[in-house]
């Protein structure tokens, strides 16, 4: 495993739903890493977040 | 008698080059011509004439609506066109991306020397007015970068400010806007309170400064709450709150970025974490350095 395989293991995001919009929690120990762009599947994450927090603020 | 001096011509290729170095040259050139059919917002009609004529001509040909063999000529010069403007189409987006980066970085440059020279000789601390106009500087190339990740060079407008904590009787009960990146008409240097009366964490900047995640405000006309005085009168919409990584002694963030657009929805997940953080850091981390280096425990300053 490569260090870059490494540092894209640590960094996690976590997208909340709020009253008036979102809130972005990164956790990555690594602050050369913490706010690199995203991966192909975090990417994915991110997006199937966001349309989950849209899907449940219009129910 | 006159002597006559023989017109000079421009090479493109300079004689006595290795066949690598003109190729180089030649691809240079072509790549600079390409740049600026797009510079001049022609490329679409350049790229799409070029196709049009390439699957055109042969099939007026076949129909035998064309019969002149020197249809041929335009087709090949289309065909060319084609060929070459596709090829080199990406080395000039990249020039043209360079050039952005480079645009802002440069002055982003020029913001460290100004601080460089802030700081006293003798290795002291940054004054209120050094550690200002150094915010300033910054928060100038924050709404720069922005606009340049998300492509809103023009509309929407955008204004990045600096919230600061407030303390009152020991504890921060607020934040208070103490610069922007240029002096707007219509500044407040607001104060903006952490709680609602329920005792709840208000949304955007409030919210970044005490949970230290980024937090967006989709539109501030439709905030909970209404903290901020005359809310839904405010011409900037949505809110992006960042929260500084550098930390005072009780672990919260020094401050608060908030970066304003005049359209609300702008800001979106997945566009911040993808090309606004990115480009961000180095300034949001500089910011921080600066108000590290302020005089230890001198207040902020703010207009009367």
């Amino acid at each position: 495993m490569t260090s870059r395989d490494k540092a894209q293991q640590d960094r996690q995001i976590k997208i909340v739903r709020e009253d008036d919009g979102w809130s972005i929690k990164i956790s990555d120990t690594n602050p050369e890493t913490r706010n690199r762009p995203l991966t192909k599947e975090e990417r994915n994450f991110v997006r199937e977040e966001v349309k989950r927090g849209a899907v449940a603020d219009s129910g | 008698m006159v002597k006559v001096t023989p017109a000079r011509t421009h090479r493109i290729v300079p004689p006595s080059t290795s066949w690598r170095e003109r190729r180089r040259l030649v691809s240079r050139q072509i790549e600079a011509s390409v740049r600026w059919v797009e510079e001049h917002g022609l490329s679409t009609v350049v790229r799409w004439g070029a196709v049009i004529l390439v699957s055109a001509i042969p099939t007026l040909q076949n129909f035998g609506i064309v019969t002149n063999r020197w249809w041929l000529l335009p087709w090949v010069a289309a065909l060319v066109t084609v060929l070459v403007f596709d090829h080199h189409r990406h080395g000039a987006s990249l020039i043209r991306l360079i050039r952005g980066i480079g645009y802002i970085n440069s002055s982003f440059g020029g913001s460290f020397d100004t601080i460089s020279n802030k700081i006293p000789s003798d290795g002291g601390c940054l004054t209120e007015e050094g550690s200002q106009s150094a915010c300033i500087g910054f928060l100038h190339r924050i709404r720069d970068y922005t606009a340049f990740a998300l492509r809103a060079e023009k509309s929407p407008r955008l204004r990045a400010t600096l919230a600061v904590p407030i303390v009152t009787d020991g504890s921060v009960k607020a934040l208070r806007i103490w610069a922007y990146d240029e002096p707007h008409s219509d500044r407040g240097f607001t104060t903006i309170p952490l709680y609602d009366d329920k005792g709840q964490v208000l949304g955007g900047a409030p919210a970044a400064y005490l949970t230290q995640d980024i937090h967006i405000v989709e539109d501030v006309h439709r905030m909970r709450g209404g903290h901020l005085v005359g809310a839904s009168q405010r011409p900037y919409r949505s809110i992006l709150s960042i929260p500084l990584s550098a930390r005072d002694t009780d672990g919260k963030p020094l401050a608060v970025i908030n970066v304003d657009a005049d359209e609300p929805n702008f800001f979106e997940p997945e566009t911040v974490l993808d090309r606004v953080m990115p480009l961000l850091a180095p300034v949001v981390n500089a910011m921080g350095l600066v108000l590290r280096m302020r005089t230890p425990g001198a207040t902020y300053d703010f207009p009367r």
